[in-house]
């Protein structure tokens, strides 16, 4: 006695059917930054490097056949949501989480990274105190000694300025002040002075005009900003209605795009530290910033290249890593990785040294200056 | 699947082909209309969507149109208020209805001339007044279209949040500037869905969410500014496809608003989670259950009459297998069953037809044969005729009776052989049987068991071979008769063999040791040569120096009694001649020692070395110069000086000195004179190849009976006059076995004989 005949084709379809039902489940990466708020315009940019690595990658096949998922979650600058934010990630079982952009909400991340074993990648704090440690988060971002030291040597040695006035931002104080004493340390030993250190909280609703006032008080030969976008260009407005012809500088966190539309003629001549060359003709570069201004109808900014690199960096260890090995294994493993405009090689505690650039804004455009 | 392998009633079988054909059609029919219906779903709800789409839009549009109508009045009454008045104005309009976040006033140069967050935020909005704003996008998009715009979302550099913008440019070049509140166009749109329960987004020109109806989205959580995608989904050019986002498929519909710039997009689930698509797949599985049920209380009332019809013809072919009855089968309704009913008539004709045929063969073959049943005691069956004749019993006394009390004189053993039979299939074996005539005969015996009618059966074949068995006995004792002969033979021929064998091996030793007591006897005639030699130089010394003695006694009692100049003088004259002799001779005795143990040392040792032929051939001949001084006869060495060769000097010595003896002893006997040439030359490169080597005389030659047997021991002409015959064998055994070459030999009958040596100029390494 024999199956009849249809009935074997038809039980076989029916298992081939609901087999090829059950995709594979995608790999998940988690991006949490400021899409709100005063550092929106880093946010944006950094979830739009997220976006664009991921989507590249995935038009490429994924990971070994998964389609990689990008949940997004907004900080709005404030570290209690950062940290709120790592926790709903980590339910949702991400693999590795791209952000956030400041050093204060990057710090908040930490613990709850540690505690449930989920590896950040930071593209953009810098601050000494995230620095030198062994724990969940790995950064592709220089930390703010090399920065700062960096613009003491500008100021003294390239532009001659003694007497520095430097304000910084008190939310992200973490970043801000632990800059401000790296740089007034550096300008110690570059034989230079800061005359006055002037916090500036803009969630107390402090003055621009009252602090562009305190800042010219101190009769200093430059004024250096270590503040938001936002609030950089509301001083360097302030100061310029002022009549102050002062040199304006400000630190690498306010070096955005949207810089140029707020500051208008008041930030011309304004010089920062950019984490990457905008200029950079290769063909890596010139190949990502057409994709990018494509697909978002904006030029990257230093967030956008910092995260598409983190985001490069997560996706390749992820797709190298064998078996049980952990995903920071992975990454401090299968090093050093080729960025956009540099290789980034990690330390044992998961640190980078980056390259950086001096720009002057000139006419409404950043200009690289050697 | 496995419970089908089994056997089945054909009423099941029916059942279940009724239940599959259905189910089987219905699925691919249903299928089919599935796909239909999907495509028919998907494209009505994609219509619907845009529709909807576009509904919105517009209804966005009207819904923002009031707020931009309520800028641009205020613009037209501005230019003609004082600075004081404005700035309340300005408060009171952001004040109004918490709709308008800030509102600022930018000249064409782009400095801010007045701005407001409302009358709480004076301080704040006063610092603005002043600001340079040329470079904000909503400034320089207003001034360069001279129109309304609405941003997409950005960083106010104002409240340092992120908001939506319209600027309104006026009549005099400068540009008003409100913020709206996000929380208004969330309302905007919640208002302009109305009772549509879609969610619906709307996205600004670069694709980034600025409100979610659905609630899942807080502004800038989102980026679906894939505009590929949205520019398709426009255009319709994926219609029908799904839209994946957040592990689910949806249609999503864009339509962009002209005015703002933007897009609402409006999805509604696609696949399983439509409730259209799912109510349709419902209906189909409901077809799928009812069909089942169906088909499962129909068939077996349909399959009855058929297995009726069949069960008739199986209850009379059971009856014909019993052998009960014969004639008619029964006919029915149904055509196959009928034709299947004669088809049985016909067969089971031919088999009685059959079974006749197959019984006249068995009666009419020769060969006695019986068939036994499967019993441990095997009785008769049936037997034909041959067997009856044969062992002379009549067919009744046979039939049911046990086969080994009938017949057999050893029973036990028959009845061990027919139990292998049935246990093994087949077994063959001779028997005693003891025929009715009280004559006993011995059988070949060859059963084999097979199945019949269900029960095991043997059929026994027996031949009788007691005259043929005799004969072979006899045939088998002449043959071990002969092979015991053949052994002895071959005994006595190998016993002869093994004592020729010996004798064999004695007379090689014996000819070995021939051949050694020779070559000792040439070293001692070599041993004599040399002291012959050495003889007279140091003869002649001995004399020189006993003169010298003699003269010195003399002129010792010379100087006694008064010695005499010129006696002094030849006393000197005396000393130095005798000294002069007496050096010439020892130096000669010197050179002869030397020469001598080195063809000695060679001839000893066998020694392999290098050296240059001539020198060595000259050696030789000076060791025979005191036999050959005796004789008339004359060597000539003609080797050319230079030829050198690694090989072993002492053995070729041996060999020239037996030639040189050979043709002394026998070419030139009885002859007065008598030359002998030794001759070489080299073939192939200095250092390589070979060297030949010739030895002629011109003596009597060498009788041809004897040519072909000269290397052969104990061969030789002078048989009882001092001729051992072995001078020649050492020749051709050295030549061949220790020196690597070949020697060869021609002869003219009194013109002399010619020996050529071929001999390798690097002596192959000896063996062993």
């Amino acid at each position: 006695m024999r199956v009849l005949p249809p009935a074997r084709p038809l039980f076989l379809s029916l298992v081939l059917l609901l087999a090829g039902c059950a995709p594979d489940e995608p790999v998940r990466v988690g991006f949490v930054g400021g899409l709100t708020g005063r550092g929106a315009d880093l946010g944006e940019s950094a979830r739009n490097g997220v976006l664009l690595a991921v989507e590249q990658k995935n038009a490429g096949g994924g990971i070994k056949g998964r389609r990689i998922e990008v949940l997004v979650r907004d900080d709005a600058g404030q570290p209690d949501r950062a940290a709120q934010a790592v926790r709903e990630l980590a339910a949702a079982g991400v693999d590795a989480i791209i952000g956030s952009q400041t050093s204060a909400t990057t710090a908040a991340m930490v613990p709850e990274l540690d505690a449930s074993h989920v590896l950040g990648i930071s593209p953009t704090a810098s601050s000494m105190s995230l620095f030198g440690k062994d724990d969940y988060l790995v950064r592709i971002n220089r930390n703010t000694r090399d920065n700062a030291r960096d613009y003491a040597e500008y100021i003294r040695v390239k532009r001659g300025l003694r007497r520095v006035a430097l304000v910084y931002d008190v939310p992200n104080k973490l970043f801000s002040l632990s800059w401000a004493e790296e740089f007034k340390k550096a300008m110690d030993v570059a034989g230079g002075e800061v005359v006055l250190t002037l916090p500036f909280d803009p969630n107390n609703d402090d003055s621009h005009a009252v602090a562009a006032g305190e800042l010219l008080a101190a009769r200093p030969d430059c004024v250096l900003m270590v503040t938001t976008t936002v609030d950089t260009a509301r001083l360097a407005q302030q100061l310029r209605q002022r009549g102050s012809e002062l040199p304006l500088l400000t630190s690498e966190w306010a070096s955005t795009e949207q810089l140029i539309e707020m500051g208008g003629r008041a930030v011309d001549g304004m010089a920062m530290v950019q984490a990457h060359n905008r200029d950079d003709p290769s063909p890596a570069f010139r190949n990502f910033a057409t994709a990018f201004e494509t697909r978002f109808k904006r030029e990257p900014g230093y967030a956008a290249v910092a995260s598409y690199d983190a985001t490069s960096v997560a996706l390749v260890a992820l797709e190298r890593r064998q078996g049980k090995q952990s995903l920071k294994e992975a990454v401090l493993t299968y090093g050093p990785y080729q960025g956009l405009q540099q290789q980034i090689a990690f330390d044992s505690n998961g640190d980078t040294r980056r390259k950086v650039y001096f720009s002057v804004i000139r006419d409404g455009r950043f200009v690289l200056i050697d | 699947m496995r419970a089908w392998r089994h056997e089945r009633t054909l009423s099941s079988w029916l059942i279940f082909l009724l239940v599959a054909t259905s189910l089987v059609t219905l699925s691919i029919v249903g299928s089919a209309i599935l796909a239909v219906r999907v495509a028919q779903i998907a494209r009505d709800t994609r219509e619907s969507l845009g529709r909807e789409a576009s509904e919105m839009a517009e209804r966005v549009e009207v819904l923002l149109g009031g707020i931009e109508a309520r800028v641009e009045v205020f613009g037209e009454l501005a230019p003609d208020l004082p600075a004081t008045r404005l700035t309340t104005r300005m408060d009171e309009l952001v004040d109004t209805g918490q709709i308008i976040d800030a509102l600022y006033l930018v000249d064409e140069s782009g400095i801010t001339r007045a701005a407001s967050e409302g009358p709480l935020r004076h301080r704040r909005s006063e610092e603005l007044v002043g600001a340079d704003l040329s470079s904000n996008p909503l400034f320089r998009d207003a001034r360069s279209r001279g129109l309304a715009v609405w941003s997409d979302k950005y960083l106010s550099v104002i409240s340092g949040k992120v908001a939506i913008g319209v600027g309104v440019p006026m009549a005099d070049g400068s540009v008003l500037i409100a913020e709206i509140d996000q929380d208004y166009l969330l309302l905007t749109m919640r208002l302009a869905r109305g009772g549509s329960g879609t969610p619906m987004w709307l996205l600004d020109s670069r694709g980034e969410m600025l409100a979610d109806t659905g609630g899942e989205h807080v502004s800038g959580s989102a980026s679906l500014g894939d505009m590929a995608a949205v520019r398709e989904a426009l255009q319709g050019a994926v219609a029908g496809k799904a839209f994946a986002y957040r592990g689910r498929d949806y249609y999503l519909e864009f339509a962009q608003s002209g005015q703002l710039g933007w897009y609402v997009a409006v999805k509604a689930p696609a696949g399983l989670d439509n409730p259209q698509i799912r109510s349709a797949v419902v209906e189909l599985l409901a077809m799928f259950a009812g069909v089942i049920v169906i088909g499962a209380l129909l068939a077996p009332l349909w399959s009855r009459g058929l297995t009726q019809a069949l069960g008739s013809l199986t209850a009379r072919a059971r009856q014909l297998g019993d052998g009960r009855v014969q004639g008619e089968w029964p006919r029915g309704r149904v055509q196959e069953f009928n034709e299947l009913a004669a088809d049985l008539e016909r067969m089971a004709a031919v088999l009685s037809e059959r079974e006749r045929k197959f019984l006249a063969i068995f009666n009419a073959s020769p060969v006695a044969m019986l068939v036994l049943d499967g019993n441990a005691d095997p009785a008769v069956l049936e037997l034909n005729d041959a067997w009856a004749r044969q062992f002379g019993f009549e067919r009744s006394e046979v039939v049911g009776r046990s086969f080994a009390e009938i017949t057999l004189i050893d029973g036990q053993s028959a009845r061990g052989l027919l139990a292998e039979a049935l246990a093994e299939g087949a077994q063959q074996g001779e028997v005693m049987v003891s025929a009715r005539t009280g004559r006993v005969l011995l059988c070949a015996l060859s059963a084999r068991a097979m199945q019949l009618d269900g029960r095991a059966v043997l059929i026994v074949v027996m031949e009788d071979v007691t005259e043929r068995r005799g004969m072979e006995h006899a045939l088998l004792e002449l043959n071990t008769q002969l092979e015991s002969r053949v052994a002895q033979r071959t005994d006595a021929l190998a016993q002869a063999n093994d004592s020729l064998s010996q004798a064999l091996t004695d007379l090689r030793m014996a000819q070995d040791d021939l051949v050694r007591t020779e070559k000792l006897a040439s070293l001692g005639e070599l041993v004599a040569g040399v002291a012959h030699e050495l003889n007279t130089p140091l003869g002649n010394g001995l004399m020189a120096v006993t003169t010298l003695s003699d003269q010195l006694r003399q002129f010792r009692l010379e100087v006694a009694a008064g010695l005499k100049r010129s006696a002094l003088d030849t006393f000197v004259a005396n000393v130095d001649m005798a000294a002069t002799i007496a050096a010439r001779n020892l130096n000669r005795a010197a050179e002869l020692v030397t020469s001598f143990k080195q063809v000695a040392v060679d001839q000893a040792s066998s020694q392999r070395r290098g050296f240059d032929l001539r020198d060595m051939v000259d050696e030789v001949l000076m060791t025979m110069l005191p036999m050959l001084k005796r004789t008339p006869y004359v060597v000539h060495n003609e080797v050319p000086a230079g030829l050198r060769m690694d090989s072993y000097p002492g053995p070729l010595g041996q060999v020239l000195t037996n030639l040189v003896n050979n043709a002394v002893l026998h070419g030139f006997d009885g002859r007065d004179r008598g030359e002998i040439w030794i001759i070489a030359s080299a073939d192939g490169a200095p250092g390589t190849g070979s060297i030949t080597l010739t030895l002629r005389d011109d003596g009597s030659g060498i009788a041809p009976d004897m040519l072909g047997r000269i290397f052969d021991p104990f061969v030789t002409s002078r048989k009882g006059r001092g001729g051992t015959g072995l001078g020649l064998h050492i020749v051709h055994n050295t030549v061949t076995q220790l020196l690597g070459g070949s020697v060869t030999v021609d002869s003219w009958a009194g013109a002399g004989t010619a020996f050529y040596l071929n001999l390798p100029v690097k002596a192959p390494e000896p063996q062993g």
